[in-house]
């Protein structure tokens, strides 16, 4: 082993001198490679950002929505609040606005508008608000069912105070139309999101259109007197399009055209639902682009500062865009289709290239400055740098593709393009890098001389660094100790971390997300919503009282037992409670369900009689399947955690006992909240099972290239920390961990191995050599020192950007990715020194040296 | 110069002369459309009838549509009378013979061409013993709704309100063994806001004015709904179908109305027309035998 990593050694400290001779081709290469990979990038980059490309095609969960669709429709609605600024939905301004604009958002839909920027609007099925409500009373013998405000605007006072009596007596109508005190209205936009099927999007009229007098002789009946069911005939599997993030931006952008217009000015609006939250990460994402310029620009900044010279700051950030070039244009060209997380592979491959640029940068500076001439500088700098390099690109990489573990595509994804990108980064070090140094390098003796004079912080740095040895050595069980008990406390606040993730909490405190998810949970009905899928498995099951009786039980225990999350439930009993009501002259005591089944099945006569596409969204046709909606408070899924259980048994023990009677019965719960919840505990799992295999290789190599188990182990403790210190710091601090931040954590993995592995890598050169362990580590720290804490500097500062971000998923891994580096650095330079200054490993030097001896011998 | 505004003017003659065909062509197809409403009204004045309305989700086999689960089948027996001047306001009354639990349901319905007069309709649950009137508002206010709970909605069935669509013809030819017009009707703007289609397609039989087949599209211009009309049959000189098949090609569920009985140009007493044969069975039964002796 120790003789193969001589070799690398060697093959390292020659390929510069090799490859410059040959430096036009390697540029044209180089020129020719990026330009194909550009033009794929350009011509085949597809992104998917839809929710259900986290989920595999055949996932239980992703089959569940699409039959819960294709039986009920979308369950992906826009819901608008307004808040008049006279506190009043019932007066008259209040009123005569929101049928203002309800019929301008309704004209919108149908195309009718003059502006074709609101055609977008034509994605809205349905508007549901004050003015279309439809209440249902009865009045003597007559049994009214129209709309609230409709053809018949109340101009009165008193006529609009009857309205408001009337709007009271629809117990439906509350939290969803309007608040308890009337302060805010509710406007529901049904839409056809994620229920277009894909042929719809892609052709544009029916063949049929082409030959109109082509008889299609469909009809397989014709002649039979009735319907039989055909064994052999198979539905035509519906493929619904993806909703992509930039539909509901769009969407949302003609929505507020409208809404923003002066005149309603009346009103404050507050959107949730899919598309605004989409539209919020949309925007988020621009503004992220901002700030990954921003940290290019502090990147820029910083290697400027640090080297005082334009070719240091040129060629990586060449070295890093090439790299970004390859890693999408392989992808593109591949076939791959991309995800918001590809994000996360420019952070690594800018983090990746970085740390290899700064560190041949760095070394060979110094080694121009002790006097060496360019072309020895550039074999020294290699010689020393390769390896080091070579292992951190190998453990990335590893590190990225354990996430191929994961069964979550998106995550398989961002684990192969990010190993691609590191690989990348790696090739264009060593193989474009010196070509690139040879053209224009960074040294310029009475330059640097000069400006090292001048640059009060490189000399401050030295001389701290110069101190560490002494320090460490002097103080190595000390400082051993602290770090383990750092760590100790660290694993303690890691094992109380709480997995959680919310909506609201997506964005900071005070902004309008978090608002509007503060009044819908006060004043409306919820943030979040779940369903109590059931399915009887028989025709008209659920017209039987006794299927009935028992939904309005689980409802009215579900309504009492949890009222800290649920603020209304809803489903078929309810229409059957109501109809039997105004059946029965609007007697309350008739607001039950009737025992008679045939009654009933008249009561819901009524119901099937009237909009199918309304009916469809509650029940089946043939009355075997339907669904409890439960509107719930947003809450983080931790919260959520034992109400879900809860619930579970609550319908195992309300509903399930009709099994006696329906023996095939299922009742399942789903919708949003529960589909988020699989998501973040898939996602757990998912990370954890990389994360143990990532270090289990990491751990694996270190031990073979550091010749030690020991060594092996010893290198784990400085690895783990900066990410125990993110887990346990938020576990301490009661911040709960998010999806944003677990997927971000093998990023901080592979940038603290990344120092680690240089440290050692350069501590093991120079204790071969010597045998001294404090002049190794002494030269160690004086050959890595200024390059780790240039990357750190660089990185930690860079990372630390993001923590501007409105967007607490960015800005969480900002704030935390970035104190994980510097811990990195820190552990590095204090940790690591003391250690070996006490336990003083062999790291394999004995075997070397009599090897040696042997060779000299022989 | 000269040419130039000679060119222009050749222009503007053969746009006009476009122009002019196109106006002719809406004409034939409103004209058309005209004479195919006024026979269906006909059909349906003093018409007794006994229909099975089967729904069901469907498959395909062999390219043919078939149910893939069992179908609901709801019958019932109807008569209407059409009544006005010009014959455009109609009376109706339905009965619900099946399923069981519905047997004895009855709706009754008054409608008016004249749409600022409200559609007066009564419904009678026979478990519950009462007849309620039912109100829901007028014009804008009433939104199409299903028919028993089949794809049919009351917006496929209606009749008249011509003045509301544009036509035109898009094709003459040969369907099938028949020759026929295709002929498209967009909503205007006053039939917008009330209607669930972008525009409808009617193939009508050259020879007989009658419907063999109607598309239906959504708001989005794709195809919604196709209508099938098959077993045409002359009754009392007036073409009927007595076998109409809707097949809804977004939610893949179909419904068949299969006329049983017909008989048409009945003598219907006004009387009958009332809430009294929505309670009063007796009377129902005895009134309805005596129209079902015209059966054909």
């Amino acid at each position: 082993m120790q003789s193969l990593l001589s070799r690398f050694n060697r093959i390292f400290e020659t390929a510069p001198q090799m490859l410059l001779p040959y430096r036009w081709v390697v540029l044209c290469i180089f020129t020719a490679v990026t330009g194909v990979m550009m033009v794929g990038m350009f011509k085949h980059f597809s992104m998917d950002m839809s929710l259900e490309s986290w989920f595999q095609d055949d996932d239980p969960i992703k089959l569940s929505l699409d039959e819960y669709r294709d039986q009920f429709g979308s369950d992906d609605s826009v819901y608008v609040i307004y808040h008049p600024k006279d506190n009043d939905t019932f007066s008259e301004k209040s009123l005569t606005l929101i049928q203002e604009l309800h019929k301008e958002i309704d004209n919108a839909r149908m195309g009718l508008s003059e502006s074709r920027a609101l055609d977008l609007l034509n994605r809205i099925e349905r508007i549901d608000s004050l003015y279309n409500a439809r209440y249902q009373i009865a009045d003597g013998d007559t049994l009214i069912s129209k709309k609230l405000i409709g053809n018949d605007f109340p101009k009165t006072g008193v006529t609009r105070e009857a309205r408001r009596q009337l709007a009271k007596s629809q117990e439906s109508f509350e939290l969803i139309y309007h608040s308890k005190d009337f302060r805010y209205g509710g406007i529901r936009l049904k839409t056809d999101f994620g229920v277009v099927p894909v042929e719809a999007q892609t052709e544009g009229n029916t063949p049929l259109e082409i030959d109109l007098l082509m008889d299609d002789g469909e009809l397989g009946f014709e002649g039979e007197d009735s319907l039989e069911i055909s064994l052999e005939a198979e539905i035509e599997k519906t493929q619904y399009a993806s909703m992509q993030m930039d539909e509901y931006l769009n969407f949302m952008t003609a929505l507020r055209l409208i809404t923003e217009q002066p005149k309603y000015e009346h009103f404050e609006f507050h959107y949730t639902g899919n598309a605004p939250v989409m539209e919020f990460a949309m925007n988020n994402m621009m503004e992220a682009s901002i700030l990954l310029g921003l940290m290019v620009l502090m990147v820029v900044g910083l290697l400027w500062s640090l080297f005082h010279s334009f070719s240091a700051v040129i060629w990586p950030i060449t070295v890093i865009a090439a790299s970004a070039f390859w890693t999408i244009g392989v992808g593109s060209w591949a076939g791959i289709t991309f995800s918001t997380m590809v994000i996360l592979t420019y952070m690594l491959i800018l983090a990746v290239g970085i740390a290899d640029c700064v560190h041949v940068l760095s070394a060979y500076i110094l080694f121009r400055g002790e006097q060496h001439d360019h072309t020895s500088a550039m074999a020294m700098a290699y010689r020393k740098t390769g390896l080091p390099i070579l292992l951190t690109t190998i453990t990335t990489m590893a590190g990225m593709l354990a996430l191929l573990l994961s069964d979550i595509p998106q995550i398989g994804v961002f684990g192969v393009t990010s190993a691609i990108g590191v690989l990348a980064a790696f090739l264009l070090t060593i193989f474009v890098l010196p070509v690139l140094l040879d053209i224009w390098h960074p040294f310029n003796e009475n330059k640097i001389n000069q400006s090292d004079k001048t640059n009060s912080f490189n000399q401050f740095l030295d001389r701290v660094l110069a101190k560490i040895p002494d320090f460490s050595g002097r103080h190595a069980k000390a400082i051993v100790m602290a770090y383990l008990g750092f760590f100790a406390l660290l694993i303690y606040g890691a094992s109380d971390v709480k997995v959680d993730s919310n909506f609201a909490e997506l964005a900071k405190e005070g902004s309008a997300i978090q608002i509007t998810f503060d009044i819908v949970d006060k004043h409306m009905m919820g943030g979040l919503n779940m369903e109590i899928l059931l399915d009887f498995d028989a025709q008209d099951a659920l017209k039987d009282p006794k299927v009935l009786r028992r939904i309005e039980k689980l409802q009215l225990h579900v309504e009492k037992n949890y009222p800290d999350f649920i603020l209304k439930t809803f489903s078929l009993a309810d229409i059957v409670k109501d109809t039997n009501k105004v059946m029965h002259q609007g007697l309350d005591e008739y607001k039950r369900i009737p025992k008679d089944p045939r009654l009933t099945a008249q009561l819901l006569y009524l119901f099937d009689s009237a909009n199918s596409a309304d009916r469809r969204n509650l029940v089946s046709d043939d009355y075997s399947r339907s669904h409890i909606s439960l509107h719930l408070k947003n809450k983080g899924t931790y919260e959520y955690t034992d109400f879900f259980s809860d619930i579970q048994n609550d319908v195992r023990q309300i509903i399930l006992p009709l099994d006696g009677t329906y023996p095939s019965m299922k009742a399942e719960a789903t919708g949003s909240l529960t589909l988020m919840m699989e998501l973040i505990d898939h996602i757990a799992w998912t990370q954890l099972k990389s994360f143990s295999f990532a270090l289990l290789i990491i751990t694996l190599i270190m031990m073979l290239t550091l010749g030690s188990i020991q060594a092996g182990l010893i290198s784990m403790i400085p690895n783990l920390l900066p990410a125990f210190f993110t887990f346990g710091l938020m576990g301490l601090l009661d911040i709960p961990l998010d999806t944003d931040t677990l997927i971000i954590a093998p990023l901080i993995i592979g940038i603290a191995v990344d120092d680690t592995i240089h440290f050692l890598a350069h501590y093991r050169d120079s204790w071969y050599e010597t045998g001294d362990v404090d002049l190794a580590l002494k030269n160690t720290i004086n050959e890595v020192g200024r390059a780790v804490t240039f990357t750190t500097l660089i990185l930690g500062l860079g990372f630390s950007v993001l923590a501007f971000s409105d967007y607490l998923g960015l800005a969480k891994p900002g704030i935390f990715g970035s104190a994980a580096i510097f811990i990195a650095l820190s552990s590095d330079l204090f940790f690591l020194p003391a250690l070996i200054k006490w336990l003083k490993p062999d790291l394999g030097r004995s075997r070397y040296i009599s090897n040696k001896r042997l060779k000299t011998t022989s | 110069m000269k040419r130039n505004s000679y060119g222009f003017n050749a222009v503007i003659m053969v746009m006009g002369l476009l122009f002019c065909i196109s106006i002719a062509k809406a004409d034939d197809a409103r004209d058309i459309m005209d004479k195919v409403d006024q026979l269906q009204r006909k059909t349906a004045d003093s018409t007794l009838s006994k229909a099975r309305l089967s729904s069901c989700k469907f498959g395909k086999a062999n390219r043919k549509v078939a149910c893939v689960e069992k179908a609901r089948v709801k019958l019932m027996e109807s008569v209407s009378k059409q009544l006005g001047s010009e014959k455009k306001d109609s009376h109706s009354i339905s009965i619900l013979l099946e399923p069981a639990s519905e047997r004895g349901i009855g709706m009754l319905t008054y409608s008016y061409d004249d749409t600022s007069k409200d559609t007066e309709s009564w419904l009678y649950l026979s478990a519950l013993g009462r007849v309620k009137r039912m109100a829901s508002g007028t014009g804008e206010d009433q939104e199409p709704v299903s028919l028993f709970g089949s794809e049919f909605t009351t917006e496929d069935m209606e009749s008249g309100k011509m003045d509301e669509y544009d036509f035109k013809i898009l094709k003459e030819g040969a369907f099938g063994e028949h020759q026929v017009w295709v002929i498209e009707a967009r909503p205007k703007a006053v039939r917008l806001k009330k209607t669930n289609y972008s525009k409808v397609l009617f193939w009508i039989d050259k020879k007989r004015y009658i419907s063999l087949k109607v598309q239906n599209y959504d708001k989005r211009e794709k195809l919604l709904k196709k209508i099938m009309f098959k077993n045409i049959e002359q009754i009392n000189g007036l073409w009927i179908a007595r076998d109409t098949t809707l097949i809804n090609v977004q939610t893949q569920r179909l419904s068949r109305m299969k006329n049983l009985e017909i008989a048409i140009g009945v003598d219907v007493d006004d009387e009958f027309l009332t809430q009294r044969t929505l309670t009063d069975f007796a009377y129902r039964e005895r009134e309805l035998e005596k129209l079902r002796q015209h059966i054909q």
